[in-house]
């Protein structure tokens, strides 16, 4: 079979022109058509309460390099109080800092409701927090002790998107399966930070039954 | 044993229903899955699998099985490269004579509720008529930020997708069935491919306790779809048969408990992957059926036949299908029907 190549005029216009021509589509149907970003009822059965992700994204104030190394200063510097926090919580499989781009990331898989994770934090090391909350953009007022209302409800819209589940799930009114990708697009579009499935090679099980099962845990 | 055949002339409804989806079904033949293969071989249970149920075919060292794989559809023209469902069915041959039966597809979730959905499913995909799509549409599923559309199948002036997906425009439960029915690529191998049971049964363990569980084979050569264009129409018989020259193929069964709130009896809905999952054995094909599998073509699986410690449950869709595959075989001539 014969394939005809565009000319690298065609070509050269075409890579000048689809992304811009993209974003105003895009522009376009997110005023024309907007979709509704899922709430967590979508995705959660009462069962679904082991294993959940935490994926915290933390735009950096300064996101040179000066600002990024002051960022992992203040992880390092804490260290020991994340630590025995962390295992004071007692609900944590995982948890970790990573500096991607500008953003101080804290990706974290926890038993139980993000709320009462999140109050735990304040109550185990929320003075990590505060430290934290110095170098990033807008933040929650501090310290987060004396404000959980709002800081719980700045890590919430920090936390990047979950689509755990199937995608024509996510827009039960949509009316029209072929418009399912152009949603997709518009959630994104909501949210530049989004979490796509999820594996665990122990699921079912809480962190507190591994430790028992692998006898470090009283 | 299986459902009781006793439903009203339903199971004749759904077995119309497929045929008339069909036009060049062959009498004879099944209504759907109508191409498949035989492999013979056995299944090993795990070692906890006897924690979890007391049915016969986990306590013991190994089970003979039968294995039908399959193309999804009625049509009895080979067409292996064909996006489509594959099956994989599993006849457990027991010491005492009797069989037990798992039948899978690659569809991780059902399109249907209810035998009624399946009715109106069916209806709504009757092939009608394709004309190809006119330019300016391109351009208009483009400035829509719409997927292209993949070209219409010179060969098969009739198609029933149009009918299906307006369907599914209209019943949101059906569509993540219908999309992966719908994109679903032919796999590299039928060795290569997951297959779902898609409906929820009950595990009993030696205490009594009752679990609803829902089951995969999950292939230890692991998943690959095809890419590569031109390929024989018999290119997945050709290939197994290739494979299982050169060695057995093996399949792991998971079993997924279910959590609180998980749909038990709506093949439509998945379950979290979080639920708990046990290795419940592994499945080794050592050769293909013995006469081009003369002896596999007819014979009949259910997935409504089971055996004490695994039962179904209380899926509609599931009753169902144990007694329309029993009319099915019988029409057909099957054999243990």
């Amino acid at each position: 079979m014969v394939t005809t190549q565009p000319s690298k005029w065609v070509q050269f216009l075409q890579s000048k022109l689809t992304q811009p021509g993209e974003w105003l589509l895009v522009q376009y149907w997110k005023h024309r058509a907007p979709v509704t970003t899922p709430t967590w009822v979508w995705k959660t059965a009462p069962g679904d309460n082991l294993q959940q992700c935490m994926n915290l994204v933390m735009p950096l104030a300064d996101k040179t390099d000066v600002g990024r190394a002051r960022a992992a200063k203040a992880v390092a510097a804490n260290v020991d109080e994340i630590f025995t926090g962390l295992n004071n919580v007692g609900t944590v499989h995982f948890a970790r800092f990573d500096l991607i781009g500008g953003n101080l990331c804290m990706f974290s898989v926890y038993d139980g409701d993000l709320e009462n994770y999140l109050r735990d934090f304040i109550s185990v090391f929320g003075s990590v927090f505060d430290a934290l909350m110095e170098l990033v953009e807008a933040p929650p007022p501090t310290p987060c002790g004396l404000h959980p209302e709002a800081f719980i409800d700045w890590i919430i819209a920090h936390d990047a998107f979950q689509i755990t589940g199937d995608v024509p799930s996510l827009f039960p009114d949509e009316g029209n399966i072929a418009n399912l990708p152009r949603d997709v697009v518009l959630l994104l579009e909501q949210h530049p930070n989004v979490q796509l499935g999820r594996y665990s090679g122990y699921p079912g099980k809480s962190a507190a039954q591994i430790r028992l099962a692998t006898g470090i845990d009283w | 044993m299986v459902a009781s055949p006793t439903d009203g002339g339903l199971s004749q409804r759904l077995f119309d229903a497929l045929i008339a989806d069909y036009p060049d079904h062959r009498p004879g033949t099944r209504p759907v899955h109508a191409v498949g293969i035989g492999a013979v071989g056995y299944f090993v249970p795990s070692d906890v699998a006897p924690r979890f149920t007391v049915a016969e075919h986990f306590q013991m060292e190994r089970v003979n099985v039968t294995v039908r794989f399959s193309n999804g559809s009625g049509s009895p023209v080979e067409s292996d490269a064909a996006i489509d469902v594959r099956g994989m069915a599993t006849k457990f041959h027991l010491p005492s004579g009797d069989s037990t039966d798992l039948v899978m597809s690659s569809l991780p979730v059902f399109f249907s509720r209810n035998p009624q959905d399946f009715l109106d499913l069916a209806k709504a995909g009757e092939p009608k008529p394709v004309k190809p799509q006119p330019r300016w549409s391109r351009l208009t599923d483009m400035l829509l930020l719409r997927e292209p559309r993949p070209p219409a199948d010179p060969s098969s002036p009739n198609s029933g997708t149009a009918g299906v997906i307006a369907y599914a425009n209209c019943h949101p439960f059906a569509r993540p069935a219908i999309i992966a029915a719908l994109t679903q690529p032919a796999p590299t191998s039928y060795a290569r491919a997951t297959y779902h049971a898609i409906h929820t049964f009950k595990f009993t363990d030696p205490d009594g306790n009752v679990r609803y569980c829902r089951f995969a084979w999950e292939p230890v050569a692991g998943v690959r779809p095809e890419t590569r264009s031109g390929l024989p129409k018999d290119y997945l018989h050709t290939e197994l048969r290739q494979r299982l020259m050169r060695g057995p193929a093996r399949f792991v069964l998971r079993a997924v408990v279910g959590g609180q709130g998980d749909a038990l009896d709506n093949p439509t809905k998945g379950w979290d992957t979080t639920r708990l999952r046990v290795v419940m054995g592994e499945l080794v094909l050592t050769q293909l059926a013995p006469d081009a599998g003369a002896a596999v073509e007819p014979l009949s699986f259910n997935p409504t036949r089971v055996v004490p410690g695994f039962d179904i449950s209380n899926d509609k869709v599931l009753v169902a299908r144990g007694a329309a595959y029993a009319y099915s075989c019988r029409q057909r001539g099957g054999t243990g029907c």
